[in-house]
């Protein structure tokens, strides 16, 4: 098992303008990207011999208003060390390449913040509806200032 | 109405032989009533409740209910649990699916008005009345089993109260 310095280490060494460190809690080891590395950063942490982080958890998207965060959750069945990993795209019409070519199981979880945040996997095998109602046509609909047809907001209390 | 409104209105035991006389209405509603076999179906917390009445603790099978799990053997269909607008359709197909005469009670806060996912939410259809007919509303976050029961028991009065002229109107189904 490798302790948080020796992964961030071999991390900044292997990218070193690409890849930063950032705090999140004192039992969470936590990086920042640069989303044009993101399929090269998953290969190689999945095949570098003291990292082998090839269970992926999750993925996350978070509307921040001013872009979204994508959050990888992956970690090491053999080492039993985690990571997170944090990446920034465009609020709208976001781009970022595809994970699913290199650990199969981000399929789903980038299919699903496709549907629900709009950003684009680019090289994902089957971007389609998913989650969503069959005949959805109002565009994703985790983003914050997102409304539909039978939308209600909830109102201010006390105001 | 031919025959039928000849046959005598309340139950009557014919001195010295087996055969008891009452009105067709009224044998059709008991035997209604007292059978209703209603569909498993559930899509939340509300169907553990469901299950829960429908187990041996509370005990359904003494008001004669048992559920089916096929819509074309059912009378009765608890809503029970959240009906997002994916599942609206599938609900509604299910409703048509069931033989007439057909009942529904909308269990739960969800299935009657949208409840806790009334606001803010882009996926729970604001109540289950907007897309099939709904004889009894029971509410409750979840219902405990005794309201269910209670909520059946408001549903055989009604269908005690039918009345054999308005079974082939538009009013139902």
């Amino acid at each position: 098992m490798a302790d948080s310095g020796t992964i961030i280490r071999l991390l900044v060494e292997k990218f070193p303008s690409q890849v930063e460190a950032i705090e999140l809690n004192p039992k969470q080891t936590a990086v920042q990207i640069d989303p044009k590395i993101v399929a090269a950063f998953f290969e190689f942490i999945k095949t570098h011999p003291d990292l082998k982080m090839a269970y992926l958890s999750s993925i996350s998207g978070v509307d921040m208003t001013t872009n979204i965060d994508i959050v990888y959750f992956i970690s090491s069945i053999e080492y039993k060390h985690k990571l997170t990993v944090r990446t920034k795209v465009d609020r709208l019409g976001g781009k970022i390449d595809t994970i699913s070519t290199v650990i199969k199981g981000a399929d789903w979880f980038e299919r699903e913040i496709w549907e629900l945040f709009g950003v684009e996997f680019v090289g994902h095998p089957n971007l389609t509806q998913f989650l969503l109602p069959d005949d959805w046509d109002e565009g994703p609909p985790m983003l914050r200032d997102w409304t539909g047809r039978n939308f209600v907001k909830m109102p201010e209390i006390g105001g | 109405m031919g025959i039928i409104s000849r046959v005598p209105v309340i139950a009557e035991k014919i001195p010295g032989g087996a055969i008891v006389a009452t009105s067709l209405e009224k044998v059709l509603n008991i035997s209604r009533a007292s059978s209703m076999w209603y569909l498993l179906f559930g899509t939340a917390c509300c169907a553990i409740e469901m299950m829960c009445t429908g187990a041996s603790r509370y005990d359904f099978d003494r008001f004669g209910m048992f559920f089916r799990a096929s819509p074309r053997q059912a009378d009765l269909m608890f809503v029970a649990g959240t009906i997002t607008y994916k599942m609206a359709p599938r609900v509604k197909r299910l409703y048509e699916q069931m033989a007439e005469p057909r009942y529904v009670i909308a269990m739960g806060g969800c299935a009657c008005n949208g409840g806790p996912f009334y606001y803010d939410s882009y996926a729970v259809l604001k109540g289950v009345d907007l897309i099939i007919p709904v004889d009894v509303y029971l509410p409750g976050c979840p219902p405990r089993p005794e309201s269910l029961m209670e909520a059946c028991i408001k549903l055989q009065e009604k269908i005690m109260h039918e009345k054999l002229q308005e079974w082939s109107s538009d009013k139902r189904g």
